[in-house]
């Protein structure tokens, strides 16, 4: 297991580093002057010149991403060019609201998701299974922008149930829960849907093995069958699609965070885009890659524990 | 000498839905298995050994179903019965060995639980603690060394002939009326093999069960039957004890199958298989299934499915050839 571990975290130290270099790169061949930005629309060629210096942008793309790197390891991520502030203290206040919102929508797609996967691999080919299987269809490819301004207006315009917007707690607060519940049931939907199909197909697999038969065959109730034997099994693809869902689920943060207007991480990189600020792009999609990287080490820790032929290895 | 029966099963019909139509697999087959005996079912692939094993059961897969027969264990009757009343039977009385044991236990559970979770099903009075002996013991009568360590194993961490143990011993400490082994030792390799058949032999006497035992493998049969049937096409071609099958098998496709096997106390290493093959479930052949594929057959072989006739006590065979009736 601790090969396992120590490759896992090797994986995730040089994915990070690709990850900075992608992004530092590919914001380096984006056009637009940063340097005018900062100076703003009035300031002549001299102050542009004044300040491309003073950021370091006349210097050779290597220099700006060596000296970015340097910076990165003691956790400074630059000043913001439109407020001046310290990027990881702006990023700090944010990112509890987008992990909320994450965590809350995560939350959802397992415990409906789940169910109503094992629930339709047990109803298999019967009208409950097919009902289930065309509405994840909906669910998938619904667009959660749409779906959010739809719950919006329905439940907080019209019935005045939850908030319609903002977020100012976290989603075990009661008001953090009924700011948090449109936003995640918008967000995850698609999740909804992708681990309800991927629990059904894994369920039917497992259902359909060997010693799904042999715990029969010792007389076992249909619960320990389904909960102890298939399940348990069942979990190690489901684990695999909360790593991806947790990926999809961040980015589309970004869009449910404006249409709830929650001042995440989400709403402060489209800010950043609009405003060409490219210290804070950079940071922030390194810091939504990072928390990426690190639930999927999480996840794959995770079949340590649930897989024995992993913990054993 | 009248033993008590463990097994009777009569007539028993199993069809298959293959795209919306009912295919029979078995089509009407008898027999029993008396208290400490060995009752071996032979005959080739495809012939429905497993769809009869999974037929007693009732672990067919969803599109398999008995159509009609009677199933009875100790004389209950099992056909008709719910779920939840099988869930009672099957593990307590019959148990059942099949022939992967790589794949046959849940590789995310302990050798433990895995042991332990039938015997407190069926004994809900047992702690953890003596079903953790239980199982202890039957480990040890099936020759698992270091029983205890193994308790805490996983299936990945135990050869093919250790897992197929643990099968045996599972099954065993719930101490069943009939035990059914699929084919238990296809998958190990010679040596194990023959441990394997002694430890079942062993366990038949010592618990007075009944083995239902599924083999192609004739030198199997020789070693461990007490009386053999054979299957073709679904149906039961021949019954009789192991001699009278060996030394003589009245029925062609008996015969065939004896020929197919190296004889080596004739020195005879060449292999004769039956030429042709079974018939397709979905493609029944009329009259006596095996006609197609017998030198000896008649013209009546094509149109009349030949009844049973016994032609010495305890010996039948369904070919029209035998019992004085050649045409
Ligand atoms: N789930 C199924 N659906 C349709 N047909 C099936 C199914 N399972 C088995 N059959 C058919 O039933 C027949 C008997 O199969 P069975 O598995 O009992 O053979 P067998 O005698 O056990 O062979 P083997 O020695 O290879 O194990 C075969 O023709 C097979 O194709
Ligand atoms: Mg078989």
């Amino acid at each position: 297991m601790g090969r396992y571990i120590a490759k896992r975290l090797g994986m995730m130290l040089v994915l990070l580093i690709g990850m900075t270099f992608i992004v530092f790169g590919s914001l380096h061949l984006a056009s637009g002057d940063p340097a005018q930005m900062v100076a703003g629309a009035s300031a002549t060629e001299e102050d542009i010149a004044a300040v491309r210096t003073s950021l370091g942008l006349d210097q050779p793309f290597w220099v700006q991403y060596g000296r970015y790197l340097k910076r990165l390891v003691t956790v400074d991520l630059g000043m913001s060019y439109t407020t001046r502030q310290p990027i990881s203290q702006e990023i700090a206040i944010r990112l509890p609201f987008t992990i909320n919102l994450a965590c809350a929508a995560i939350i959802l797609a397992i415990v409906i998701g789940i169910p109503l996967g094992v629930l339709t691999a047990i109803k298999r080919d019967t009208f409950v299974d097919n009902l289930l299987t065309t509405t994840s269809l909906v669910g998938i490819s619904i667009p959660n922008f749409w779906l959010g301004t739809m719950l919006m207006l329905v439940f907080s315009v019209r019935l005045g149930w939850f908030p319609s917007g903002g977020m100012t707690e976290f989603f075990w607060t009661p008001l953090g829960l009924r700011q948090v519940i449109l936003p995640a049931l918008a967000l995850s939907t698609a999740s909804i849907a992708s681990f309800m199909r991927i629990g059904r197909s894994a369920m039917l697999e497992v259902l359909q093995s060997d010693y799904i038969r042999t715990a029969r065959a010792k007389g076992l109730g249909k619960a320990s069958v389904i909960f102890i034997h298939a399940l348990k099994n069942a979990m190690i693809p489901l684990l695999t699609q909360f790593g991806t869902s947790f990926g999809a689920l961040l980015g589309g943060a970004i869009v449910t965070e404006q249409v709830f207007v929650i001042n995440g991480v989400g709403t402060y990189l489209v800010n950043a885009i609009n405003t060409r600020n490219y210290p804070v792009v950079q940071s922030t999609v390194l810091v939504i890659a990072a928390l990426f990287i690190l639930v999927n080490l999480a996840v794959d820790l995770t079949y340590c524990v649930v897989d024995p032929r992993i913990k054993y290895e | 000498m009248p033993q008590t029966k463990v097994l009777q099963v009569n007539n028993l019909v199993t069809a298959f839905r293959i795209n919306k139509q009912e295919y029979p697999v078995l089509n009407g087959i008898s027999f029993d298995v008396a208290q400490n005996e060995t009752l071996c079912v032979v005959g080739e692939s495809g012939c429905g050994k497993s769809v009869m094993t999974l037929s007693v059961m009732q672990l067919l897969p969803a599109n398999g179903s008995v159509k009609s027969g009677s199933i009875k264990l100790d004389g209950q009757e099992l056909l008709g019965l719910r779920e939840n009343e099988m869930g009672q039977i099957r593990g307590n009385k019959m148990g059942m060995i099949f022939q992967e044991p790589m794949t046959c236990l849940n590789p995310l559970l302990t050798i433990g639980y895995q042991m332990t979770e039938g015997l407190r099903r069926h004994d809900k009075g047992l702690s953890k603690k003596e079903a953790e002996a239980a199982a202890l013991s039957y480990l040890n009568q099936v020759g698992v060394s270091n029983p205890e360590a193994r308790l805490r194993q996983y299936p990945f961490q135990l050869s093919g002939g250790l897992r197929q143990r643990v099968m045996i011993a599972m099954m065993m400490s719930m101490r069943p009326r009939l035990l059914i082994a699929d084919e238990p030792t296809t998958a190990l390799d010679v040596t194990i093999q023959k441990q394997v058949l002694l430890l079942l032999a062993k366990l038949k006497r010592t618990m007075n069960a009944g083995i239902l035992f599924i083999t192609h493998d004739l030198g199997v049969v020789a070693e461990i039957a007490d009386r053999v049937i054979v299957l073709y096409a679904g149906r039961k071609v021949e019954e009789g004890t192991v001699r009278q099958i060996f030394e003589n098998p009245q029925h062609p496709y008996t015969r065939g199958l004896m020929a197919a096997v190296p004889n080596i106390a004739e020195d005879t290493f060449e292999i004769r298989p039956i030429p042709g093959s079974l018939p397709n479930i979905m493609e029944p052949v009329g009259g006596c299934s095996f006609h197609p594929r017998c030198k000896e057959a008649i013209a009546r072989c094509k149109s009349v499915i030949p009844p049973l006739i016994e032609t010495s006590p305890g010996h039948m065979a369904a070919c029209h050839l035998v019992g004085g009736q050649t045409a």
